[in-house]
């Protein structure tokens, strides 16, 4: 039997075209793209949701929005070099065309936060996904009581959007508090894995929502010693990366346990993706 | 010291009696550290140990020909210094302020000699120290791991 997608499905499946209008070295691996569509108006999207970037003649890979929601002209990418995607999405520059498709699934529960706490805990490139929410709070700060950001990487060449985490600090409307596995000659900060810096920030456990992204044994470890600090697993948030592939719920390649991520997630309750990540090869 | 103040410098303080505040109290001082100065080196005898109460200290390794290798950074409310609980009472790591660090000394000797009679502080001094033992034991475990290495 042959089945015909409906055409808005297929519509869905075609990217439009892209160009980068601005690239940003963040590491040695890991570059910032701000990029403008070229005929389409620009969707918006919420912190946390994600796209699908086509590399065109190489293929495509989920990636996270890493802007301004606020911004309506562009959108902003931040992407780590670790396969043939992601290496040609890092080569592309000032000018080049990429395809994206998006933006896709459900972001952090930002509007949960409000008149409470506010903690984001990020480590590596889990940052990039969570730099929305910083800026949203940014930007509708009274809307929160407290907002800390305790950010973890592996060196100080490691870390993303230094200078913005400078002014972030200095702005004295969030606290900042960044660690690092391994110091160097130059580095002043702190050494140690990101969640010794929960002592660091004031948070009111029953009234604190926290959003925490980075690789799932650092998350899986942030959550424990949060839920220890007394936050209730309701209202710890997570995002879970899979294998993404239609982006729109269709392919179930990034199927987990009950979820398909793209559409259910990559932001999910902790209360609901605990029992999941304790299961191996799940 | 007052007594609130012992009672809220550390986790494991928070419950103890009078009694046991005082008697840790009699062996306490406040300090001051400037930016750079060396709390206590290694291979020196633990006859201190610290509970910082603002600032950062570094725990590093001296290396000849190089600048020293930091191991971790503890902050306010963690204990600096465990190894004068054990014998031989002989530090492992430097410590050195990051910025001006304000803290509160203990002497070892004296706390130890003082907890032979006061069982309650005992127990409390030693959850104070394997707490920061073990969660500092999980912190490296963590780091062996490597994971923003693998991750993507």
């Amino acid at each position: 039997m042959t089945t015909t997608a409906p055409t808005s499905v297929i519509e869905q499946m075609l990217p439009s075209v892209f160009s980068v209008v601005a690239r940003t070295d963040e590491t040695s691996d890991t570059v910032t793209l701000r990029v403008q569509p070229q005929a389409e108006a620009l969707t918006e999207f919420a912190p946390g949701q994600f796209s699908m970037l086509y590399a065109f003649g190489v293929g495509e890979a989920p990636i996270s929005i890493s802007g301004d929601p606020a911004f309506s002209g562009f959108l902003e990418y931040t992407i780590r070099s670790v396969g043939a995607v992601t290496e040609a999405l890092t080569d592309l520059g000032r000018g080049d065309l990429l395809g994206v498709r998006g933006p896709y699934g459900v972001g952090w529960p930002l509007d949960a936060a409000h008149g409470g706490d506010l903690l984001v805990v990020a480590g590596g490139i889990g940052l990039a996904p969570l730099r929305p929410v910083v800026l949203s709070a940014l930007a509708q700060r009274e809307r929160f009581n407290s907002v800390s950001l305790i950010y973890g990487a592996r060196t100080p060449a490691d870390l993303l959007y230094k200078f913005q985490l400078h002014e972030w600090r200095s702005r004295f409307a969030i606290d900042v508090e960044v660690t690092v596995d391994r110091g160097d000659s130059e580095w002043m900060g702190d050494v140690g894995v990101v969640t010794q810096l929960l002592n660091r920030v004031q948070f009111d456990p029953p009234h604190t929502t926290a959003m925490v992204c980075g690789p799932e044994v650092m998350m899986r470890a942030a959550a424990r010693q949060l839920q220890s600090h007394g936050i209730a697993t309701a209202d710890l948030a997570v995002s879970l990366e899979r294998n993404m592939q239609c982006g729109i719920g269709l392919c179930g390649h990034c199927q987990l346990s009950t979820h398909l991520l793209c559409r259910d997630g990559p932001v999910v309750s902790y209360e609901t993706a605990e029992p999941w990540m304790e299961v191996a090869e799940l | 010291m007052s007594k609130l103040d012992l009672n809220q410098l550390h986790r494991s303080f928070s419950e103890l009696s009078r009694d046991s505040v005082t008697l840790l109290a009699n062996h306490a001082e406040e300090r001051t550290y400037g930016s750079g100065s060396v709390i206590f080196e290694g291979d020196g005898s633990a006859d201190e140990f610290f509970v910082i109460r603002s600032g950062i200290v570094a725990l590093e390794m001296p290396s000849p020909g190089r600048d020293a290798l930091v191991v971790e950074t503890l902050g306010p409310g963690e204990l600096l210094g465990v190894s004068w609980a054990f014998p031989p009472y002989r530090w492992n790591w430097r410590a050195t302020a990051r910025g001006d660090v304000d803290l509160v000394a203990f002497d070892a000797a004296g706390v130890r000699d003082a907890v032979k009679g006061d069982p309650v502080l005992r127990t409390a001094l030693l959850e104070a120290v394997a707490t920061e033992a073990v969660d500092r034991l999980h912190a490296t475990r963590m780091r062996l791991l490597d994971i923003y290495r693998a991750a993507s």
